[in-house]
């Protein structure tokens, strides 16, 4: 059985090689000649992966095995499609609620959700893990992590 | 200065305390991350980085070598006590070193996995000595386009050596270049690929998508497999009677030699090395019947070949700046990141740093073996994290680890969405290894090729009309032969001892 997904990514490979022959062309104006210039890689890039991209979708490789492959998008929902989804909350929540706050919550969701155990433990959890990154990055490395808009405004 | 007066002047600054310090870190936190499920190698370093922000580049240098050969050594504790191989490498460790564990001598396996690593490593850090120089000393016949040539010739090579099918390495390699680019142009100062949307003028951070890739990546992939801690048994003591060693020296060597030699082909993975080498020891050896069923030496041949492989990576890293695997290759991002550019200019400008590091990697190994031994009953004990426990600080560690790069949220960002595409990408088998290697390689190489074509007033020729690059060309053609032939031997030597459940696509992660 041929694998959808070589045939998808080499269709995916041609959207991103037309992609690039546009920037090239967009860029061919400002050359210093044909060889020389901004332009030239994103040309080889964009002739390159149409070329792999139609080769890929004319030939595609057998399906990968029953472990990865096919059942890859089932098996990536509903615990691990969440992660990354939490994770993306985490960079959205950072700045509004700050380091302490928005680390803490992450982490307490993170333990809850790949099944540490009960509530009052995960919290336990991810206050000794806030304060772990808190010392390192923080403390020693002395990164300045956001505040939180929520606190400065109620301040006011 | 000789070779070896300049090797002693590294010995000089490597035995400083805080560089022995260092070196001691970077071996434990390496063989910590390297028996812990979900952390490789590359991901460990990876996360890492930032951390060693506050050191001087030498002691960063000192101190992420050791997370990698460290880790390299870790590995096989799975794979001896747990019959999980953590990479590909780890397999034919498994093949000796799990019926060893199970007849109660698990701690002798481990031992002797530690000793060949050791014997392994000191003799690519030999080679390091001895060959590293000799390339470096080209150094003044390599022009822009000697450069380019090598650089193409890489990529090229370690599209062939992913294990996977040319075209679909082709396609990751590109796009690796095509991430590169996204930013500001040098030529004509134009954005290049950012389609207008301003958190994309700085460009991608390179540290971002190594995290992204590897270290979110293999946790949702832990997640995916529901990966959880079992308990090793007791593995006995550590320390291999006179018997073994007799029986392993052999297997050592051959180990070593392979290891170290196939390790200087650019893409030659540790997982290709180790196969070749347990072969070889077989074939070798009076106790031939006993390979599978709890041989000594089916341990020992593949870890030092692994180990030699680490080591000998360090050769065309430091003479002409080419990662051969995706560690190195991370590594090669910290020296970027420390304002080192690896290559044939590196030990002329260099040449205090480089031989520190090289010292410190004696130094290292010896760490390795004189910390690992007594340590081997704690690490055997590690394996018992549970993975719902692991998943999350590493999961936090690599966000706060992308953030501090630039301080920048948007990294963060980018971070997870490699994350998910790290997932897939290795769920269908596509090799991630180009795609690290041209995102890294991408802007010297566009760089040595525009400044050719201004030397040579825009012809191709110049590639051409030039001795060194027409020998890399030649060479390379006759290497990517090889390569695919041996890619497609390890690939069948995996399917006869484990079925089709391990593939040696992304080895090494």
């Amino acid at each position: 059985m041929k694998s959808v997904a070589d045939r998808s990514a080499g269709v995916l490979a041609i959207l991103a090689g037309c992609l690039s022959l546009r920037e090239a062309y967009r860029l061919y104006p400002y050359h210093v000649s044909l060889l020389g210039g901004d332009h030239v890689f994103p040309a080889f890039i964009g002739g390159g992966l149409a070329l792999a991209g139609i080769w890929l979708a004319l030939f595609p490789g057998e399906a990968v095995r029953q472990d990865g492959g096919e059942q890859a998008i089932r098996r990536f929902l509903p615990k691990t499609g969440l992660i990354p989804l939490l994770l993306l909350i985490y960079t959205f929540l950072l700045p509004w609620a700050g380091y302490p706050a928005a680390t803490s919550l992450a982490a307490a969701l993170l333990f809850r959700l790949l099944g540490t155990g009960r509530w009052w433990r995960c919290a336990v959890y991810a206050l000794l893990l806030t304060a772990g990154l808190y010392l390192i990055f923080i403390e020693w490395l002395h990164t300045p992590f956001p505040a939180g808009t929520v606190w400065q405004s109620s301040r006011r | 200065m000789s070779n070896l007066s300049m090797l002693l002047d590294g010995f000089g600054h490597a035995l400083t305390p805080m560089n022995l310090l260092m070196a001691a870190i970077g071996v434990l936190v390496g063989t910590f991350v390297g028996v812990l499920p979900g952390l490789g190698p590359t991901s460990s370093i990876a996360i890492l980085l930032p951390v060693t922000a506050v050191l001087e580049p030498t002691q960063a240098i000192i101190m992420l070598a050791g997370i990698y050969y460290g880790a390299m050594y870790g590995g096989s504790t799975t794979a001896i006590l747990l019959n999980i191989p953590g990479e590909a490498s780890s397999v034919p460790t498994c093949l000796d070193g799990y019926p060893l564990a199970q007849q109660g001598r698990g701690g002798p396996a481990l031992g002797i996995a530690a000793i060949a690593s050791f014997i392994a490593g000191v003799l690519g850090v030999l080679g390091l000595v001895l060959f590293a120089p000799v390339l470096a000393s080209q150094a003044l016949r390599f022009g822009p386009p000697e450069m380019f040539a090598v650089l193409l010739l890489t990529l090229v090579i370690m599209m062939g050596m992913t294990g996977g099918r040319f075209v679909k390495s082709a396609v990751m390699g590109l796009a690796g270049i095509a991430l590169s680019l996204i930013g500001l142009g040098a030529n004509s100062g134009m954005y290049r690929f950012t389609l207008g949307w301003g958190p994309l003028e700085g460009g991608l951070d390179m540290v971002s998508i190594l995290i992204g890739l590897f270290s979110i990546a293999e946790v949702m992939r832990g997640i995916s497999e529901k990966k959880t801690a079992i308990s090793a048994g007791n593995i006995g003591s550590v320390y291999p009677g006179r018997k073994d060693l007799k029986q392993s020296a052999s297997s050592i060597a051959a180990g070593g030699l392979i290891g170290f030699f196939m390790g200087l082909l650019p893409g030659c993975s540790a997982a290709v090395t180790s196969f070749l080498s347990y072969d070889f020891a077989k074939r070798i050896s009076r106790r031939r019947h006993l390979f599978g069923k709890g041989a000594i030496e089916g341990v020992a041949a593949p870890e030092a070949a692994n180990n030699a492989t680490s080591s000998a990576g360090f050769i065309p890293l430091f003479a002409l700046g080419i990662p051969s695997s995706p560690p190195l290759a991370v590594l090669l991002a910290g020296l970027m990141i420390y304002g080192l550019t690896p290559g044939p200019m590196l030990f002329e400008q260099k040449g205090s740093f480089v031989w520190t590091v090289i010292a410190s990697m004696f130094i290292g190994n010896v760490m390795l073996l004189v910390l690992n031994l007594p340590l081997v009953g704690i690490w055997a004990k590690l394996t018992r994290v549970p993975f719902s426990i692991l998943a999350p600080v590493i999961l936090l560690l690599s966000m706060v680890g992308a953030y501090t790069v630039r301080n920048n949220l948007f990294d963060v960002q980018v971070a997870v969405v490699f994350g998910i595409a790290g997932y897939f990408l290795q769920k269908h088998d596509w090799p991630i290894m180009p795609l690290i290697l041209c995102f890294i390689l991408g802007p010297l190489m566009e760089q040595s090729f525009l400044q050719s074509m201004a030397i040579s007033g825009g012809s191709l020729g110049i590639f051409f009309q030039r001795g060194l690059s027409v020998a890399f060309i030649i060479a390379a053609a006759a290497m990517l032969i090889f390569s695919l032939y041996m890619v497609r031997r390890t690939k069948k030597r995996i399917c006869e001892e484990r079925g089709d459940s391990l593939s040696i696509v992304n080895a090494e992660a």
